[in-house]
């Protein structure tokens, strides 16, 4: 279903609102208190009640607010030709190019026919509309929207429209479907007879009579003395009022676009930047509310830019410090992991670290009890060295000779357990001794200790 | 038309406010790595640092077991040098856990016969010399008989060396 479309069109003593919705047309008319000229506050009511909901609406203006004219362009130059048009149209109307507001309508030929509004006047109207919520989308006279809305069913040689209004009647005169001329006459029958005489020598009908099409209720005297003139064939196109016609004109404008139709919703009538009408501060706050999340946003995706280029940038530098450190090997994904490891293998391969475990050397402990073996004292038989322990197997004369040994091992700083001795058939006392590494004293022993070589081999 | 604007605009600034708050987010995720890789960065360089300095050190760990000719070979080449007989027995060890420790001990059994104490000593650590990861566990020195008192002495050396084997490497 299509959606509604409204017509607000202003009559000279009244309002008058028109919806156009599923094909079907509906207004309504507000007059205007007497004296009173501001648009009245029940226009956007009305609206409302018709289901409007905000969007823009077609302003209708009356036929004499609106000056007409046909130019001829065939001279102008294409560059600020729109600006030498508006210029042209004005020798022909009474009120300076500066305060108009021009549209075109192609015509017959080279020719252009130019419709203008006083724009200050008109602006007048659109603010008041403005200030109940109203805005218009489109701008044309009412009679033009009617006239739009009939072209399309005319036949094609009609040679004169007539749009019967309450208080006048008017005359278009239609080149190829097109309006070319425009008068506003009175209802008076000589005045139409006269008009369309008028307009007809301005026209090609050679042969024929001149065909007038009529919308709206005509009175019927003019009719009759436009028939009996005998060289204008008039039909009607529509009997009833013309406002219906003028909405469905006004509809297919919003519908589609103006083109080839005058619309003055342009130039200085143009609607203004939607936040022209935000009040100053909500205005700035808007703008501010939009703007600061806006720059923020610009902001914040500069930084990271800037970020991910440095994080780049480092891993780089980590790629290249790989590459330095263990050559000839493919960059892994984690570099710093595989640093981290490689620290970890290196200091437990070379005892860097803690975890290493003690290494003792029993050669060190062989050294210190060789060392401090007495010479000539006993005759050893065996010697087992471990880093911790050195178990010494001997031969002594006496008993004493082997505590001797205990003792001069203990003075090297050796824990040692009173030795075993005893009396072998020989009569030679075996010994055996068992000499604990200790702690600093033994440390300090072993520093004063001699080297092992020469030591003593057996008793004399 | 200006409520209808007026939602509009507060539309547009909520989306809006949306993208900057992604922006923030995305800009926070970006910082976030920028610091992480310039950590990481700096953490590479002090352990390039230290890996060079480590590299530098005598290694007292091997990464792997040696291969039996790789210590059969150098014992038999400390021997020779010091003008001894070969040894008489080789023996590598398979290799054992220390502790609870990411290490293993590896011990090769060495017997000497017919040295003197000098020679054995000399060897043992020439052998501690050459390798700095070399340990010398144990040493027996049994002396000659009593009838023959001016003979030589015979040793069994038990050699080791560590090997650095972390647990979850099983």
């Amino acid at each position: 279903m299509s959606p509604s479309r409204f017509l607000v069109s202003f009559e000279g003593d009244r309002w008058r609102v028109a919806r156009v919705s599923g094909g079907r047309e509906e207004s309504v008319e507000i007059p205007l208190a007497a004296g009173a000229d501001d648009v009245p506050d029940t226009v956007a009511g009305r609206l409302r009640q018709w289901g409007w909901s905000g969007g823009g609406v077609c302003l209708g203006l009356p036929s004499d607010w609106v000056l007409p004219a046909l130019i001829d362009c065939a001279d102008l130059p294409r560059k600020g030709r729109a600006e030498a048009m508006r210029y042209r149209l004005e020798e022909q109307l009474p009120l300076d190019a500066e305060r108009l507001t021009a549209d075109f309508m192609p015509a017959s030929g080279s020719r252009v026919f130019g419709l203008a509004v006083d724009t200050s006047r008109v602006r007048g109207v659109l603010s008041q509309l403005s200030a109940q919520g109203i805005s218009a989308a489109a701008i044309s006279a009412t009679a033009l929207l009617a006239l739009r809305d009939v072209s399309q069913r005319l036949a094609a040689k009609t040679d004169f429209v007539i749009v019967a209004g309450d208080s006048s009647l008017e005359l278009f005169r239609m080149v190829n479907g097109r309006p070319e001329a425009w008068n506003t006459v009175p209802h008076r029958a000589e005045d139409i007879v006269q008009a369309c005489r008028a307009s007809r020598f301005a026209t090609h009908v050679e042969g024929r009579k001149a065909t007038a099409a009529v919308i709206g209720a005509m009175d019927p005297v003019a009719s009759h003395a436009l028939a009996q003139d005998g060289r204008i064939e008039v039909r009607s196109v529509d009997e009833g009022p013309t406002w219906p016609a003028a909405a469905r004109g006004a509809a297919s404008m919003l519908a589609d676009d103006a083109e080839g139709w005058a619309n003055f919703r342009r130039g200085e009538l143009a609607p203004s930047s939607p936040w022209g009408e935000f009040p100053a501060l909500l205005r700035m706050t808007a703008v501010l509310a939009v703007a600061l999340p806006a720059v923020l946003a610009a902001v914040f995706l500069w930084r990271a830019a800037q970020y991910e280029s440095s994080a780049r940038e480092s891993h780089a530098k980590q790629a290249a410090e790989y590459i330095r450190v263990f050559p000839n090997t493919p960059v892994p994904a984690s570099v710093a992991s595989r640093f981290k490891s490689e620290v970890t293998r290196c200091t437990s391969l070379n005892g860097a670290g803690a975890k290493l475990p003690e290494q003792r050397n029993a050669i060190e402990s062989l050294r210190r009890v060789v060392a401090a073996l007495p010479d000539g004292l006993v005759r050893v038989r065996e010697i087992r060295a471990e880093p911790t322990e050195v178990t010494l197997d001997g031969e002594s004369r006496s008993h004493a000779d082997a505590e001797q040994v205990a003792r001069a091992l203990r003075a090297a700083g050796f824990e040692v357990e009173p030795p075993r001795s005893e009396v072998d058939p020989r009569g030679l006392v075996s010994f055996t001794i068992a000499a604990k590494c200790g702690g600093a004293d033994s440390d300090k022993a072993a520093a004063v200790s001699g080297p092992v070589a020469g030591a003593k081999e057996a008793l004399p | 038309m200006m409520k209808r604007k007026g939602i509009q605009a507060a539309l547009l600034a909520g989306l809006l406010a949306a993208v900057a708050l992604w922006s923030g987010g995305v800009m926070m995720g970006a910082r976030h790595r920028a610091i992480e890789a310039k950590q990481g960065l700096e953490g590479v360089q002090r352990c390039a640092l230290a890996i060079e300095a480590l590299r530098d050190r005598p290694t007292l760990a091997a990464d792997r077991e040696r291969l039996d000719g790789e210590m059969a070979g150098l014992i038999e080449k400390q021997a020779s040098s010091l003008g001894m007989s070969r040894p008489a027995r080789i023996s590598p060890e398979p290799p054992q856990r220390v502790g609870e420790s990411s290490y293993k001990e590896k011990p090769t059994q060495v017997a000497l016969r017919g040295v003197t104490i000098e020679q054995a000593v000399r060897f043992v650590h020439a052998l501690c010399a050459a390798d700095a990861a070399l340990n010398v566990k144990s040493l027996r020195l049994t002396p000659p008989s009593v009838d023959n008192p001016a003979g030589k002495w015979s040793a069994d050396v038990v050699l080791t060396y560590l090997i650095y084997s972390p647990r979850n490497s099983e």
